[in-house]
């Protein structure tokens, strides 16, 4: 939907109406993602150890000479369990959904003995790719110049269509379904705020995406809360009482979701967070490591362990035994942590300031991203369409007041919207600046929970949040400066005007502008 | 002359006799005594017999003996001509599936054999002209003629109901003597064991006759070995105990493990003093194996460096650590060897854990100068021998006692009097010759002295290794202390333009509405 261009004719609308630049978006995204990952050399990320319980619990088993290519090399096929699986239920996660789909297209179109994990990025590029349509339909869809339309649709690929984010598609690791969903979480948020679509199918799949979001993993079970408050603001587009009491019970169901994820996880994954919050937390930089460890009433013996992470290849006592249970876990939890973080803000501080450097390691510099058969050196990384990623990481300071003046001054630019849209009454708008407040705190949250939870360890893939709900609000200001929205609210979408409109166009007659003015 | 002359005749007859009379099996003199094939057809997860080729395997390191390992699928032809001792270990009870390779080659075979389980191959069974029968139910047991009451629970017992030579482990069912559980024959070079599960005195009776079937002469030496100490274990406790064990005049060996990391830090210093004190109330130190959780090839030999560190650190303080204990896989496997137990000449031979981490996986184990057979202190106890009896044990084990046991002071004192009570002989570990290199120490153990680089070491305990008190130095650079004044006048010059901002905010909205908003 487009103003009509004063000299154009109406084919020439048709095109542009055709030819959107929600379409493509998707489209380019779909095209860059495919040549990274199904065009050789094959591009993906290879495995640090942390497959084992997704691959077996899936029904994957690996081929002969997998240990080998630990770290340096990406493995693109795995062996497919065609018995009995004793590891079925040991991993709680949504990401076996879309295993399991892959594996079902896996068997029907390849092998039933071989598995192909690009079946797997197939399916995580066609849901990228309607993630990518939707979203950008919702910043351009009253985009008052078609051109600014393209360079939001450009600028759109840009960011997202990173390598950096999309070389995870081929591969078990978690940050790939992550990413995904919360793509869709911004854009049916954005389609809310632009009344696009039926509002209640809307609300119902930002549910679905946030759920599917939570449950991938421990560390999301938190952030279920942040994505119910934000729901909660749907209530106010529709005062009819059914619609809200349905966003109620949608967003309970995003909450027991989150409850739900952390009866799951295993005592394993509980015990490698605990473990790393003190070693790579509360250890780390503590001056005095003994003092620390008396304050959380632990033997200072501990002290040992200080620098150690969960993973450690040779170790003085198991990670999981009798002993370290009774000497250590048993002593402190993610509250006492953080009570002890309060009254050593310093050293809290020190913590976010080196998850800071981190935020925009996205791409993970240990791993390699070729297979051994490409040729290229153990640990290689590709540099396929990683412009941004580059150039982010390049300017980025490093230090955690960044996202503070950061965040106040995009949620300072929304807010003259906010407050015109509290003037005029109309609460659906409200939704985009609480959808950039959302952004903040689940990007700072994220880093806090993550040091608090798991110290420095597995930074990268801890804060692959942040830079996702980053990209976003710099995708979102940058798209309303460009259509000239960052302080004035876009149109609402009158859909029964628009379906009007459409008929006519389809019907060669002349159209009639559909905006809801301000 | 006559009389010479029926002299001389009546050697040669004899020499000729005799020549027909030796036994088949001789020993080869070309080969090598010591080697010894193990082949079994299957390992038999979650039954009885799961643990019985890990056991046997660990008996026969421990005896000495240089094994080699594999099943009836992997079996080479002509194998078992390299080696003079053949054990043959069958878990499933239908042992007819023989790998055709294997049967044919046992044919021709003239080496010392022992099967443990199933039926007895032909071959043998008729050389020993066998009867076994098989046993419902509950059955009672007995072994070295001693009534060590074990009843054998489950599922069937094969027994030897008659056979030719010498007939071990005596089993009666419901009182009635029937039969027996092992056989060996007239020279001990063919053995057989109808029944191995997971139950001692099973274990000690093929372990009898293993060593019998070897021709291993002399008991074995039990040694009380302590083990789980750790950093983070209670040193009051592990002090307590040393003591007492010290002045009851029991020799111990310690097992302790390892420290990677912050080797100069205070902890690690009262680790040392607790590893000093054990050393000096005669307890003879090992280094227990590092628990490994991965396998990364490309280490670039991190478990050797770490090792090597560790026991320069402990050698700098006079500590000296004689031994390693490690999981029996270890010994398979090329690259543990070097770099695990390259460093020591004794080892005590302990149980695999359920995963095990390979990293070069070979047939043959390693064989070390001395090794010592692993046995939990309180299984051997269970044993309820009569007060008369003495346990002898056929090999040289470590009755070990984790020290995790000790919560209370009742069950240390429970573990002191069994200790005293209990019929064993606890020998002294210092009696044996060993030595342990690193890249900077050279220890040795010679007489009952221990030497590091050639120096004996200290035994007087009240001699602390000093702790370093670091003392945390609140030093600021300079730098430090202008950034910070910096950092806290930028806050307060923002922190005032933003007030005097939104003052002026306050104004102008005030005069704004005056003036644009006049009805």
């Amino acid at each position: 939907m487009y103003r009509i261009l004063k000299n154009n004719s109406l084919s020439y609308n048709k095109i542009f109406h055709i030819f959107t630049p929600s379409l493509i978006a998707s489209l380019g995204i779909g095209v860059v993602t495919s040549l990274l990952l199904f065009v050789p050399p094959y591009k993906g990320v290879a495995d640090n150890g942390d497959f084992f319980r997704v691959a077996y619990s899936n029904g994957l088993y690996y081929l002969p000479h997998y240990d080998s290519n630990y770290f340096g090399y990406f493995v693109r096929q795995y062996g497919l369990l065609n018995y009995y699986n004793e590891n079925g239920s040991t991993y709680f996660s949504s990401q076996s959904l879309f295993i399991q789909l892959s594996i079902m297209l896996n068997r029907l179109f390849f092998s039933s003995h071989i598995f192909d994990i690009r079946f797997q990025a197939v399916i995580y590029v066609l849901l990228l790719m309607i993630g990518i349509y939707l979203l950008v339909e919702s910043l351009t869809c009253m985009a008052t110049n078609v051109l600014s339309g393209y360079f939001v649709a450009g600028l759109t690929v840009f960011i997202f269509g990173d390598s950096a984010y999309t070389e995870y598609f081929n591969s078990l690791y978690s940050e790939s379904t992550m990413y995904v969903s919360f793509i869709f979480i911004a854009a049916f948020s954005l389609l809310l705020y632009r009344n696009r679509y039926n509002n209640l199918l809307l609300v119902i799949l930002y549910t679905v995406s946030a759920v599917i979001f939570v449950t991938l993993k421990q560390q999301n079970a938190p952030l279920s809360l942040i994505f119910a408050l934000f729901g909660m603001s749907f209530c106010m587009i529709n005062k009819n009482r059914f619609f809200r009491w349905t966003v109620v019970f949608l967003m309970l169901v995003i909450l027991g979701s989150g409850v739900m994820t952390y009866h799951f996880i295993s005592d394993e994954f509980n015990n490698i967070n605990q473990y790393q919050a003190l070693t790579r937390g509360v250890l780390l930089n503590s001056k005095d490591p003994e003092q620390s460890l008396q304050s959380l009433g632990i033997n200072k013996q501990y002290a040992l362990l200080r620098e150690s992470i969960y993973y450690q290849q040779y170790s003085t006592v198991g990670v999981n035994s009798n002993e370290l249970r009774k000497g250590l876990y048993d002593h402190y939890n993610f509250v006492s942590i953080s009570i002890y973080y309060i009254k050593n803000l310093d050293q809290f501080v020190d913590l976010l300031n080196t998850a800071a450097v981190h935020w925009f390691d996205v791409r993970p510099m240990a791993m390699g991203n070729f297979e051994r058969s490409s040729g290229y050196a153990f640990g290689a990384h590709t540099s396929f369409f990683s412009g941004y990623n580059t150039i982010r990481k390049l300017i980025a300071p490093g230090r955690f007041g960044f996202i503070v003046v950061f965040g106040l001054l995009v949620s300072g630019c929304y807010l003259f919207s906010f407050i015109q849209a509290y003037r005029q009454k109309k609460k659906r708008l409200f939704i985009r600046f609480f959808l950039i407040l959302t952004f903040l705190l689940l990007g700072t949250a994220a880093t806090m929970m993550s040091i608090i939870g798991d110290g420095d360890a597995d930074l990268s893939k801890h804060l692959l949040l942040f830079p996702i709900t980053f990209d976003c609000m710099i995708t979102m200001f940058l798209s309303d400066l460009i259509t000239k929205h960052v302080f004035k609210n876009h149109g609402i979408v009158n859909r029964k005007q628009d379906r009007t409109r459409r008929r006519e166009m389809q019907e060669n007659l002349p159209s009639t502008p559909v905006l809801e003015d301000l | 002359m006559k009389r010479y002359k029926s002299l001389l005749l009546f050697l040669v007859a004899s020499t000729l006799v005799f020549q027909f009379i030796t036994p088949e099996y001789t020993q080869a003199g070309t080969l090598n005594h010591k080697k010894v094939l193990v082949v079994y057809d299957g390992l038999s997860f979650h039954t009885a017999h799961s643990d019985n080729v890990a056991y046997i395997v660990r008996q026969l390191t421990s005896m000495g003996r240089q094994v080699t390992l594999t099943d009836l699928a992997h079996y080479k032809s002509k194998t078992v001509n390299e080696f003079d001792n053949i054990v043959y270990i069958v878990n499933t009870e239908n042992n007819n599936n023989l790998s055709g390779k294997f049967e044919n080659d046992l044919i021709q075979y003239k080496g010392h054999f022992f099967q443990i389980g199933g039926s007895l191959i032909s071959k043998y069974s008729n050389l020993l002209r066998l009867r076994t029968q098989v046993a419902s139910g509950t059955t009672r047991m007995s072994v070295h003629d001693q009534e060590l009451e074990q009843i054998l629970r489950g599922s069937d017992t094969r027994y030897i109901s008659d056979g030719k030579g010498t007939l071990l482990g005596r089993v009666s069912m419901n009182g009635q003597k029937t039969g027996s559980i092992g056989i060996l024959n007239e020279h001990n070079h063919i053995g057989y064991m109808a029944n191995l599960t997971n139950n001692l005195s099973l274990k000690l009776l093929v372990a009898d006759l293993l060593k019998k079937w070897l021709s291993i002469k002399g008991q074995g030496a039990a040694y009380l070995t302590l083990t789980d100490i750790t950093p983070f274990s209670n040193f009051k406790v592990i002090r307590y105990v040393a003591k007492e064990l010290y002045d009851r005049g029991i020799p111990f060996i310690a097992v302790a493990q390892p420290v990677f990391s912050h080797l100069k830090s205070d902890a690690m210093l009262r680790y040392l003093n607790v590893l000093n004190e054990l050393q000096s109330r005669n307890g003879a130190l090992f280094i227990g194996s590092p628990v490994v959780y991965k396998t990364d090839v490309n280490d670039n030999q991190l478990l050797q460096r770490q090792m090597d560190a560790f026991i320069n650190t402990l050698a700098d303080h006079h500590i000296a650590p004689l031994g390693i204990s490690s999981q029996n896989y270890w010994l398979f496997d090329r690259q543990y060897r070097k770099q695990g137990l390259g460093f020591f000449s004794a080892v005590i031979n302990t149980e695999n854990d359920a995963h095990l981490y390979w990293r070069d996986k070979t047939e043959t184990a390693l064989v070390k100068e001395t090794q010592l057979f692993s046995l939990p202190f309180q299984q051997v106890v269970s044993l309820n021998l009569p007060e008369w009896a003495q346990l002898d044990l056929p090999m040289n084990t470590a009755l070990t006692y984790s020290i995790t046991h000790f919560k209370t002071m009742s069950s240390i004192k429970q573990f002191l009097k069994e200790i005293d009570t209990y019929p064993i002989t606890i020998n002294d570990f210092m009696r044996n010759d060993l030595e342990t290199k690193s890249s900077r120490h050279h220890i040795e153990q010679k007489n009952g002295e221990i030497f590091i680089d050639g120096a004996p070491i200290n035994h007087d305990i009240l001699k602390q290794i000093e702790l370093k008190k670091q003392k945390i130095q609140k030093k600021k650079s300079q730098k430090q202390i202008i950034f910070a004044r910096q950092n806290r006048f930028l806050i307060l010059l923002f922190s005032s333009v933003l007030v005097l901002f939104i003052v002026f905010l306050l104004i102008s909205r005030r005069y704004y509405k005056r003036k644009y908003l006049k009805d």
